[in-house]
């Protein structure tokens, strides 16, 4: 074999062949098989292939595939393929080079892709989130921020700006995404707006790019949409879906619920030129699919975000969480891609549902572009997350969490050294490697899906040791993605909204 | 019944070592014997012969609490002890994160509702987040017909691993050796991860989809419920008693592996014969053709463990897949550190080295890198 380019092509590989060349087959393979054809997962290097049933007979036949045993064993070339009908041999060189291409198969010991050159970690983050406020108007039931407007301060716009300062200085890296939360954001204007001006003047003069944005219940609206356009600030509204089923959790500390509200600040954004994202929480798995139908056909939106609740805040009391309950989750997330692709059908555009879109990009691409399904995930790599009062976390979901905080804004030295230097961000970050999860190191779905969010562990099992509560649904959907990946090669449109962000295969592994 | 007695200490943790422990309330080793068990396994099994209760996961939670660095498994009778009881056990289960995965034992000779049973079980284990299998015991004389239409259901219902083993190892049918072997065959052909649990006793070795994935002797040892330590659940060798002696006295370890278990004398054997092949080859310009690796490239160590035995040096094992070393190969391989180069080895132990490696290399025992 002679020096190949990550972007091996066929012909090439080829070529490079000879009858002598030893074929190996990598243990710790996954397989599942379907109506004849089966799936094979090469985790380590997040690779798959769907097999016919007569080539993967084959190669089962002649050892060179070995489902259900930890056996490796070796084969010449030229020992494949004698006698071969030469169509069938055709065939067969074409699928010894996916194999090959997916890391499932090594020729003379050696395999394509090399495990410590995927899956690099991102050194230092790009994006900051700022909690304006702990306090919120709302008091939604799966929420984990405090219920009453003044039950906490606001962020002092001087520690705002101090934050903002701090991490475009002292933060390496040319572009930075700035993000107001809480709580709810548009509590504290005068922040927004100081904060906004400054960020762009500091940016300027340290040559960096900006972007601002802001995630709101959206019952301010009306009073502020004006003010975020003037600054330029994207804007995201939380909404649940249409008013039966926002109104169950989207509620004020009366119990009222908050639709209305939200909805008129919407239009009032709107009104204004805004052009705000979606997102709505998914409790009631059965949700999924009336929730995405008002985002497209009330909204009008073509790209918007279905998140589930987590274990966390006042949901743990108000909630009933069934250890179970993600089977139903998969189930009903997946009905949202026959809903995109009969939307795709009648209207000719495609929806860019999260994260169903990022997730067939990752079964494309060894990049990760989003800071969750990483391994280990964006906290303190991707993200920082800033208190009200000035604390630094490893990322919003860990605001207020003592365990997960790194010092001060006052007081912490440079951000780039205290991120080098942090215990508390080696020890996270060493946690969530997929490697040290114990039920996640031996997990065919573990590079596509990344171990889970650090956050979630914690509150839910009460350590970072632990996987994803959600696990099984991650199982579930990147499983069934790839068998429809492989029935429908239409879906890859699905990652249009990610296209720039990565690099995609030069072939793809469904052997379309 | 022999009853061995060594005086040996365990020695190099061999990776991965996996202990099989029969469990019942008040299992003798679950005593003192259980901190040898933590210090040295990276597999911990526990079979439950009697139905789950409180008290085995109580036993399952505080070694889930161990800052050791171990996996737990779990196995229980599916039938015997009914899928509904087993199923309020399923949420405390899942919240343990060091069991790797649940396996539900089941007769071939269970019946349709029985089977549906073990489906909804399997189903309800997979929901939570847990990694359910299957373990069919053939029982003596057992048809291989039909089971293969109970392996494809199961896997369908969410079984992510799936083996088989004997009951007993009573006389088996004078076909049947091949016809599980053809079953097995059968069954991977489509894709099915199965595999045998253990050894058929009194069935031909030599079939290759008959390779148990026990980790034979090297890799394992069973310890039933009153203590008694032998090489596996078959082995009828006592090797000693945890009631009277420490596991450290009792356990030869690997080093004896080939007289407890013919397997692991059969791998030794082979890996001997390949040692010569190994060192003779000159690798190293196809080692140095398999670009884009150079001369420069680091010589990675992937985990593996080191058999040592005063006759023959060292094997290195990884997985089913090993390599026997001279003293001197022994040397070389400990200088795989991630910090010596091709060139820097060959250097020292001059250009024959390269065949060791290379032969290393294709076993996947080393990587090579830039
Ligand atoms: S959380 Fe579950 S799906 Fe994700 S990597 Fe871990 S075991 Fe796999
Ligand atoms: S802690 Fe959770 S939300 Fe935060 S970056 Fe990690 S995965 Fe994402």
């Amino acid at each position: 074999m002679t020096r190949y380019s990550l972007d091996l092509s066929f012909e090439d590989f080829k070529k490079s062949l000879s009858p002598d060349d030893l074929l190996t087959t990598v243990p710790g393979l996954y397989f599942s098989p379907r109506s004849g054809r089966v799936l094979i997962v090469e985790p380590e290097s997040a690779s798959w292939l769907v097999v016919p049933p007569k080539e993967f007979g084959y190669l089962v036949e002649r050892g060179l595939l070995a489902p259900g045993s930890g056996a490796r064993s070796s084969l010449r070339l030229a020992d494949l393929e004698p006698g071969l009908d030469p169509d069938f041999k055709a065939e067969l060189d074409r699928w010894l080079y996916r194999l090959f291409v997916g890391n499932m198969l090594a020729i003379n010991g050696y395999a394509y892709h090399q495990p410590s050159r995927l899956w690099a970690v991102q050194k230092y983050p790009h994006y900051f989130n700022i909690h304006l406020t702990e306090s919120c108007n709302l008091a939604c039931r799966y929420c984990r921020v405090g219920d009453s407007p003044g039950r906490f301060a606001l962020m002092p716009v001087e520690t705002c700006k101090k934050v903002i300062r701090r991490v475009v200085e002292e933060i390496p890296g040319t572009k930075i995404i700035i993000g107001f939360h809480g709580g709810e954001p548009l509590l504290n204007p005068e922040a927004i707006v100081e904060g906004s001006k400054y960020a762009r003047e500091v940016a300027r003069s340290a040559g960096k790019e900006v972007t601002l944005s802001l995630q709101t219940n959206g019952v301010l609206l009306r009073k502020h949409s004006q003010l975020l356009k003037e600054l330029n600030i994207e804007v995201g509204v939380s909404i649940d879906g249409p008013a039966a089923i926002h109104n169950r959790h989207r509620v004020f500390g009366s119990g009222r619920g908050s639709f209305d509200e939200v909805m008129d600040g919407i239009q009032a954004a709107r009104q204004a030129g805004l052009n705000p994202g979606y997102l709505a929480v998914i409790h009631d798995p059965g949700d999924y699919l009336p929730v995405a139908r008002f985002m497209v056909e009330t909204l009008g939106a073509t790209s918007f975000r279905l998140n589930f609740s987590c274990y966390e805040g006042r949901a743990k009391s108000k909630l009933d969480f069934d250890p179970t309950r993600a089977a139903a989750f998969a189930r009903n997330w997946l009905q949202l891609l026959d809903f995109v692709l009969e939307h795709h059908r009648q209207t000719g555009v495609w929806l860019s549902i999260d994260d169903l879109n990022l997730f067939v990009a990752h079964l494309l691409t060894k990049d990760r572009p989003h800071m969750c399904y990483r391994s280990p995930c964006g906290a303190g790599n991707a993200i920082l997350g800033f208190g009200a009062d000035g604390k630094i976390y490893l990322c919003e979901e860990l605001v207020g969490k003592d365990q997960f905080c790194l010092g001060d804004i006052e007081t912490a030295p440079p951000l780039h050294r205290l991120l080098d230097e942090s215990l508390v961000h080696a020890r996270a970050s060493e946690s969530r490697r997929v490697e040290n999860v114990a039920a996640c190191a031996g997990c065919p779905w573990r590079r596509f899906h990344g171990a889970g969010c650090l956050n979630k562990s914690f509150e839910y099992f009460g350590d970072l040791e632990h996987r994803d509560p959600m696990c099984h649904f991650y199982r579930v959907v990147f499983e069934e993605l790839m068998w429809k990946l492989a029935d429908n090669p239409e879906i890859i449109n699905l990652i249009s909204y990610y296209k720039k962000y990565i690099r995609v295969q030069n072939e793809w592994p469904v052997g379309i | 019944m022999k009853i061995f007695a060594r005086n040996q200490t365990l020695p190099l943790r061999p990776e991965p070592f996996v202990f099989r422990l029969e469990w019942k309330p008040g299992a003798e080793w679950a005593g003192s014997a259980l901190e040898e068990i933590i210090a040295e396994a990276h597999f911990i099994q526990l079979e439950a012969v009697q139905p789950l209760d409180e008290e085995v996961v109580d036993l399952l939670r505080k070694l889930d609490d161990r800052p050791e660095k171990f996996s737990l498994r779990l196995l229980s009778r599916a039938e015997d002890f009914g899928a509904e009881t087993i199923k309020k056990f399923i949420g405390p289960l899942s919240r343990l994160k060091k069991l790797d995965a649940v396996i539900f034992v089941i007769s071939s000779r269970s019946d349709e509702p029985a089977q549906a049973e073990v489906s909804s079980l399997l189903s309800a284990a997979a929901s939570a987040g847990l990694k359910p299998g299957i373990l069919v015991e053939l029982e003596p004389g057992a048809s291989v017909s039909g089971l293969e239409q109970l392996i494809k259901n199961l896997r369908l219902s969410g079984a992510m691993e799936i083996a088989l083993r004997p009951t007993s190892a009573a006389n088996p049918h004078p076909n049947f050796g091949k016809n599980l072997a053809n079953c097995l065959s059968h069954l991977k052909s489509e894709g099915i991860p199965v595999s045998l649990g253990e050894c058929f006793p009194g069935l031909e070795p030599g079939l290759s989809a008959l390779e148990p994935n026990c980790r034979r002797a090297f890799g394992s040892c069973y310890l039933d419920s009153q203590g008694l330590v032998r090489a596996c659940r078959q082995s009828r060798e006592i090797l000693g008693d945890l009631s009277r002696q420490k596991l450290a006295e009792i356990w030869p370890g690997y080093l004896f592996a080939e007289d407890l278990c013919s397997r692991a004398a059969l791998t030794v054997q082979s890996l001997k014969l390949e040692e010569n092949e190994a060192v003779e080859a000159n690798g190293m310009a196809e080692v140095e053709n398999l670009s884009p690796t150079s001369l420069d490239s680091s010589l990675r160590p992937v985990p593996l463990f080191i058999l040592k035995d005063k006759k023959w040096g060292a094997a290195l094992i990884k997985g089913l897949d090993g390599l026997v070393l001279s003293p001197k190969g022994e040397k070389l391989a400990r200088m795989i550190d991630g910090k010596n180069t091709l060139r820097s080895i060959r250097k020292k132990f001059g250009p024959r080295s390269a065949g060791l490696i290379y032969a290393l290399f294709l076993r996947g025992l080393v990587r090579l890198e830039k």
